[in-house]
């Protein structure tokens, strides 16, 4: 490698700063963006991972009921008849404090509680130990919880539980490790006598945790009666992970789709560079430089945009995940489980990842460029008419190119697989479908426009259009880089918006009752009758009918399954189906015959109508028919709805969490809400919402979810306006002396400037024109594969018009304020110096 | 009669372009020696294949049939590798429009053929500054090519060209983009330095001065290549 081939490229970026400031910034934001992505789900992955130590600490299995709570005479039987040593009760609950914010009491026997958990050295100290015993409202916190509402070791605080008001007192400090503090920031502690009183479950746990060995494992298990359910937590732990893996997927998804269009934004880079300097190629190939030397100098100069790129990546990235973490954590709070983070931690593997793809992805995009370099014999590099020559000569080829990919891709697509690898793999494949069609689109697109349009052209018009074609070489990336960003914009508005019109319809068709009243456990502790409410509710004149419905988890070695208990009355029964005939399936269901099964579920187990599936119950497995399979999108994991009777009969659970209001003919939703409001008054533990505010709530966690996908699709946008911005300037500051020529034969500035203009807006035209089927065929890759793959669930494809308004808008603006610049300085120039320069 | 080999030989040499989908012949069997230190000129109208013929000579283009013998060794046998280490010790160029390496200084142009034949860093010193005295340029060493005016970027091109002593310089149009006082002195230059050094020398121009300067004046019409006629 020559030292001074080496210097005359990196000179060349030192003479065009800012061509090399926009590539650096593409690769920076690329690089930025995947590393953003990947630190906020690892730092959500690690505070997960500290939530459950934090929370099951050393246990390594988990005693629990099918029904909900334990009796905890069952933790007095493990220890004294089958001699568990390592046993410990726990009871948790929510409670409300004074500032409004809810924590959980977690109850704990502190005697116990050694060898599974360790909360610093509150309980090995002896005041708090022995206050939480001798004192019956003693409760220990975090000092930061205790700084947050102004308490000092000794003062009461009040708090809402079980439908009261009650007082308890700080007894002691918690004061766990680092990664802890942040969770346990959410939770009081106290005797399990406690909190059974504080929380109204007297002699009841919520789980026993436990650390056991092999044999008391075996005893464990033959003792186990129907009803409890022996939990691994390594194994729970896993699968909770596994709930957020699609989640996390495709945010990876969505950050790689910004990694490659930053990839097309460098490949394009160093193509200009090459095409630029191609008589610079020519005269060192004269001099004696050989392929293999040029070769490895463009690939050496890709670092001097890689290296300071990845660099810049990493540090945004690292200020991105900061932010980013917050939008994961809110979506997994919302979507899937309670999570705490306090930040986001050193991830050299993230770091590492991030800076090995950024470097790995310039220098890949620069080997086609290096190559082309190196390639060419030395005659045809210094002749600028044989390099469009062999541009236009490439159509063919490339089209051709392009029907191969798409054959791959749409067999990629197509594979009957849960995988999302090849999904991904076909939809990055489609995408250069676009990018190589791309080219022979142009030339096909400005002969029509020439065509067509002729009488309507003057001169700068006709030379702009003409321009586009006689400069294909630098075009055709250009263009390129320019539709790919804008279909990944598209594509990925498209897609949200489709998913947002299908849960709205889904919402729509589920949500059959006018007011909805849900009840939870401070109402049922207050002495709550839902049987008496519901009969009393259904008896207003205003209400033609009541539905019923509760919830539950039933633990299993697949996972949590969700277990809705329906009693739709009379009506709809709020359940879309997608597969099964309603009327037989509704019977089946009305007469506990069978159970539907939402579409996550079937498509996860595999199940379709007519199959059988077995549920763990307080008696043992119970195995049901499946009658028919329903939309739903509140959980990617699944959700398997039986009639309220059979739920009260098999899983023991009287409980009703949901009491739904139908208005009687003629009534106003708003009286019937009235009447709700009447009946139950400020009763504990209740909430009434209509039926639009639970659509509006609903559609606001929505948006909220995609927050996080509308910041990668802004960021996407960005890069791609940094890389037609780099993309034009190099195109139109190589046409300084062809300009000069126009203004020495007469033309004035302005008609410069016009030329300049035109010609960049039509660029944008071109490749916005493009990226509407190409942005199309991505949104639907991405809601009839990716999704489907990922979350399980099928959604409609609708058309967002103003999705597709603002992909052109994009294009054209960041094309137009990409030629700002250029027009500027070509119609400012002093045309005798451009006309003397080479 | 010489009696020593030559140095280059066009043996039967033909090359064709596509053009419309046609080939279209510019050269068309040429056979043709040049010696050892000789001043070849060659002209010719515009389009009659003068540039491509030292393309092919030079090895930066290959011929549809026939050969170029440099030295004895046929072009055709040559790989690209094996072509470019030939053009970086034996071969020399200047072109029309000097195509200097704009990001290089002056004495980093000239030290470039130096370092690719790998000559030492003092002796390569002591050969630009030597070379950089020869064409009047001594003091514009730390200047960029576009820091100097025509005439003294086509003199910097010549230093480029001979300072890794070739022993064959091409040169395409050397004095096309300069005025006439400037490409006197070029030419003089040129002349001067290619029968000092011994270099073979084959130019193409349109420049009727540089006739009276040549050893030998070969004109090309109609893809052929002969003596000097007034047809020319």
């Amino acid at each position: 490698m020559s030292r001074l081939v080496a210097l005359s490229g990196r000179r060349f970026f030192i003479r065009h700063p800012w061509q090399l400031a926009l590539a650096v910034a593409g690769v920076g934001l690329g690089v930025a963006v995947v590393t953003g992505v990947d630190l906020a789900g690892n730092a959500a992955s690690r505070a997960f991972d500290a939530s459950r130590a934090a929370v099951a600490g050393s246990a390594t299995h988990q005693l629990v009921s099918q029904s909900g709570d334990l009796a905890d005479t069952t933790f007095s039987r493990l220890k004294l008849d089958l001699g568990i040593l390592s046993a410990a009760p726990v009871l948790e609950g929510r409670i409300g404090l004074s500032d409004g914010r809810v924590v959980t009491l977690s109850g704990i026997d502190p005697l116990s509680e050694d060898a599974f958990r360790d909360y610093g050295t509150a309980l090995d100290s002896g005041t708090g130990l022995r206050d939480l015993l001798v004192d019956p409202a003693a409760v220990l916190a975090t000092p930061g919880l205790a700084a947050s509402l102004g308490l000092s070791l000794g003062d009461a605080i009040e708090v809402e539980a079980s439908g009261r008001r009650q007082r308890l007192r700080l007894a002691g400090f918690l004061t766990p490790g680092a990664a802890q503090g942040p969770i346990l920031q959410d939770y009081l502690f106290a005797d399990v006598a406690t909190a059974q009183e504080t929380l109204g479950a007297v002699g009841r746990l919520t789980r026993i945790d436990l650390i056991l060995s092999p044999a008391e494992l075996e005893r464990l298990q033959a003792w186990l009666p129907p009803g409890l359910e022996l939990v691994s937590t390594a194994a729970r732990s896993q699968h909770m992970q596994e709930m957020t893996r699609a989640f996390r997927v495709n945010l990876l998804a969505l950050s790689l789709l910004a990694l490659l269009v930053g990839a097309f934004l460098i490949f394009s880079t160093m193509s200009f560079l090459v095409v630029q300097r191609r008589n610079v190629i020519g005269t060192l190939r004269t001099i004696g430089v050989t392929r293999r030397q040029l070769f490895s100098s463009v690939l050496q100069e890709s670092f001097i945009v890689g290296v300071p790129g990845t660099l810049i990546g990493l540090a945004l990235g690292w200020l991105l995940g900061s932010a980013l973490t917050g939008l994961v954590v809110r979506t997994i709070d919302d979507l899937y489980f309670r999570l705490q983070v306090a930040g986001i931690p050193l991830d050299w593997l993230a770091l590492t990842k991030g800076a090995l793809l950024g470097l790995g992805v310039t220098v890949a995009a620069s080997l086609g460029p290096a190559a082309e370099a190196a390639a060419v014999a030395p005659r045809s590099v210094l002749s600028r008419a044989s390099l469009e020559r062999r541009a236009r000569r490439r159509l063919p080829w490339l089209a051709f190119a392009a029907a191969i990919v798409a054959v791959i891709s749409a067999l990629l697509l197509s594979l009957d697989s849960d995988s999302l690898a090849p999904g991904f793999a076909g939809m990055f494949g489609i995408i250069l479908v676009g990018a190589l069609l791309a080219p022979p689109a142009i030339v096909l697109f400005m002969t029509s426009l020439l065509r067509g349009l002729r009488p309507l052209l003057d001169m700068p018009l006709r030379m702009a259009i003409r321009g586009v074609n006689a400069s294909l070489s630098r075009t055709g990336v250009a263009v390129s880089a320019l539709m790919v960003a804008v279909a990944t914009v598209v594509g990925v508005g498209l897609m949200v918006g489709s998913f947002r019109a299908s849960v709205d319809q889904w919402l729509q068709d589920s949500l059959r009752s006018d007011v909805y009243v849900s009840l939870d456990d401070a109402w049922y502790a207050a002495g709550g009758d839902p049987e008496a409410l519901a009969t009393a509710l259904d008896a207003r004149a205003e209400v033609a009918e009541v539905t019923r419905s509760v919830r539950t988890r039933l633990l299993t070695d697949d996972g949590e399954i969700r277990l809705w208990g329906l009693d739709p009355g009379r009506g709809e029964w709020g359940l879309p189906l997608i597969s099964g005939d309603a009327t037989t399936a509704r019977k089946a269901f009305d007469d506990g015959r069978a159970v539907v099964v939402s579409e996550p579920y079937a498509r996860r187990s595999g199940l379709a109508v007519g199959d059988s599936l077995s549920l763990p119950s307080a008696r043992g497995p119970r195995a049901f028919p499946v009658a028919a399979i329903f939309r739903d999108y509140t959980s990617d994991r699944g959700v398997i709805a039986v009639s309220l009777g059979v739920f009260r009969e098999v899983w023991e659970i009287d409980r009703v969490d949901g009491i739904g209001l139908i208005a009687a003919d003629q009534v106003d939703p708003a009286e019937v809400r009235r009447a709700a409001d009447e009946l139950l008054g400020s009763a504990p533990g209740v909430r009434i919402a209509s039926n639009r505010e639970i659509r509006r709530a609903s559609l606001q966690i929505f948006d909220r979810t995609f927050t996080i996908t509308r910041v990668l699709q802004l960021l996407v946008g960005i890069v791609a306006f940094l890389g037609i911005l780099s993309a034009l300037q190099s195109l139109q500051m190589e046409r300084v002396r062809e300009l000069a020529v126009l203004r020495a034969l007469g033309w004035s500035p302005g008609q410069v400037r016009r030329l300049v203009l035109s010609q960049t807006v039509l660029l944008g035209l071109a490749a916005g024109l493009f990226a509407m089927p190409l942005g199309i065929a991505l949104a639907a890759v991405l809601i009839h594969v990716i999704n489907l793959r990922a979350f399980a669930w099928t959604m409609g494809f609708s058309m967002d018009a103003a999705v597709l308004v603002q992909g052109m808008l994009l294009a054209v603006s960041a094309a137009f304020i990409g030629g700002l610049y250029p027009a500027w300085r070509s119609a400012g120039r002093r045309p005798a110096a451009d006309l003397r320069d080479e | 009669m010489r009696p020593d080999p030559p140095h280059i030989e066009l043996r039967q040499l033909s090359k064709a372009y596509e053009s419309r989908g046609r080939p279209r012949a510019v050269l068309n069997g040429v056979d043709a020696l040049i010696h050892h230190g000789e001043f070849v000129v060659l002209v010719g109208r515009s389009g009659s294949g003068k540039s491509t013929l030292l393309n092919l000579i030079g090895g930066l283009d290959r011929a549809s049939s026939g050969d170029v013998l440099v030295d004895g060794q046929p072009l055709s046998e040559l790989d690209e590798d094996a072509l470019s280490r030939l053009r970086r010790h034996k071969v020399g160029y200047v072109f029309q429009f000097f195509n200097l390496v704009p990001t290089l200084t002056v004495e980093e142009n000239l030290l470039l053929p130096l370092e690719l034949t790998g000559v030492a860093a003092a002796e390569a010193a002591g050969r630009v500054s030597e070379w950089l005295a020869a064409v009047g340029l001594a003091d514009r060493g730390p200047d960029y090519p576009d820091e100097l005016s025509g005439g003294q970027q086509q003199r910097i091109a010549l230093a480029r060209a001979l300072v890794h002593r070739p022993g064959l310089l091409l040169a395409d149009e050397p004095t096309g983009n300069l005025d006439l006082t400037t490409a006197r002195e070029v030419l003089r230059l040129l002349d001067d330095l290619c029968r000092r050094t011994g270099t073979t020398l084959v130019m193409a121009t349109h420049s009727p001065e540089v006739i009276g300067m040549a050893d030998r004046v070969l004109t090309i019409r109609d893809g052929s290549l002969g003596p000097l006629d007034e047809g020319s």
